[in-house]
């Protein structure tokens, strides 16, 4: 088992046990709720999986990597994000693709900048839910104020990731 | 005013239940489109030969096992943080009108607020109505969008690993407050919305 599962079933482990230490009760409702996740989740997850495969045998990799890979750099970050923003859909989509993008040697900035811009401007969120419950002019103030927020995350990225060591 | 909030938190409950954990996920749009985007995909790959089909039936195998794993001690934890974190507190903290402070404190509970869109997004309209600054709103929507951790857990750990997720969540830190100030300039700017009534 990698270091990821690990961390995120003791996790798992350790947040059963305090609801379990409340009641009973507490623990069972926790338990039905993840089984209800596991069966909304569990077919989307085989699909999520599906997709990736079959894109990653024929996406062309090498384009991925001239246009998002570590020597894009700056150009990787400034397209990601604007792919990123156009990118229609919710996470059993968007995850798939940045991994797809990942495999295929695009680099954490691009990808970084690619998934923020998706998640501040996904807008199918923002025609659902922000407009008819906040209305335009909150979601206008909203997209406005977090305009520059994915190239920020790239950069930042890059820089971070330049004086990490390999 | 805490009677307000208390009618919201109750309201909250049964919207909570039409989305949550009985939701029948062939009934589900995007999921139809996507199991189609899947089919369309494995043709291609078949039309390109049964050796292309092959190998991204493996990558989906390797895949699968990788995330699948992660995610059942994800969704595992979905589950308790719904029944341990109480259902009132993040309206509590965020109903505060307060500044600075206020984004700091809504980028929190950006972050630690489970669930989707159906969850977030009526408890923001309410304290919105109830007349909550935007700056802390726009901290606390941005939080939740780029830091939520439920979704770190169930969709990017899985997929791109600890060492993506944690970059990621480190240089995303700063940004919901950032939003948050700049939302409050664009407001000086271009005035607050009509609430309540008015809208």
């Amino acid at each position: 088992m990698d270091a990821a599962s690990l961390v995120i079933w003791l996790i798992a482990l350790a947040m059963g046990a305090m609801a379990l230490r409340r009641s009973g009760k507490l623990f069972r409702e926790g338990m039905t709720r993840a089984l209800g996740y596991v069966l909304t989740m569990g077919p989307r997850m085989v699909v999520a999986v599906l997709v990736s495969g079959f894109f990653s045998a024929i996406i062309p990799t090498n384009l991925v990597a001239a246009w998002l890979g570590d020597e894009a750099g700056m150009k990787g970050v400034l397209i990601g994000s604007a792919v990123g923003g156009l990118m229609p859909g919710g996470p059993i989509i968007c995850f798939p693709i940045v991994f797809i993008l990942f495999e295929g040697g695009a680099g954490m900035p691009s990808l970084i900048a690619f998934l923020t811009a998706w998640s501040v401007f996904a807008f199918h969120r923002i025609i659902a839910y922000e407009i008819p419950l906040m209305g335009l002019h909150f979601a206008m103030i909203r997209i406005l104020a977090s305009a520059i927020l994915p190239p920020l995350a790239g950069i930042l990225a890059l820089v971070i990731e330049a004086h990490l060591p390999a | 005013m805490d009677l307000i909030i208390n009618r919201i938190g109750s309201e909250k409950v049964p919207v909570k239940e039409n989305t949550g954990t009985k939701k029948n996920p062939f009934a589900d749009l995007s999921f139809l489109i996507f199991s189609a985007i899947a089919f369309i995909a494995g043709g291609i790959c078949y039309s390109k030969g049964k050796e292309v089909f092959c190998s991204g039936l493996d990558a989906s195998w390797s895949m699968f096992l990788t995330v699948a794993p992660r995610l059942v001690a994800a969704l595992l934890m979905a589950g308790f943080a719904e029944v341990l974190v109480p259902k009132d507190l993040i309206t509590r903290w965020i109903g505060k009108k307060s500044g600075h402070k206020g984004i700091l404190v809504a980028t929190l509970a950006g972050i630690l607020t489970p669930g989707g869109p159906m969850i977030s997004f009526p408890l923001i309209a309410a304290l919105y109505k109830l007349g909550a600054d935007m700056g802390p709103l726009v901290g606390y929507l941005t939080a939740w969008e780029l830091l939520g951790i439920q979704r770190i857990i169930v969709w990017e750990i899985p997929f791109m690993g600890m060492k993506f997720a944690s970059l990621r969540f480190l240089v995303s830190l700063g940004l919901p407050i950032l939003a948050g100030m700049i939302a409050k300039k664009l407001v000086l700017r271009f005035g607050e919305a009509p609430k309540g009534g008015k809208r």
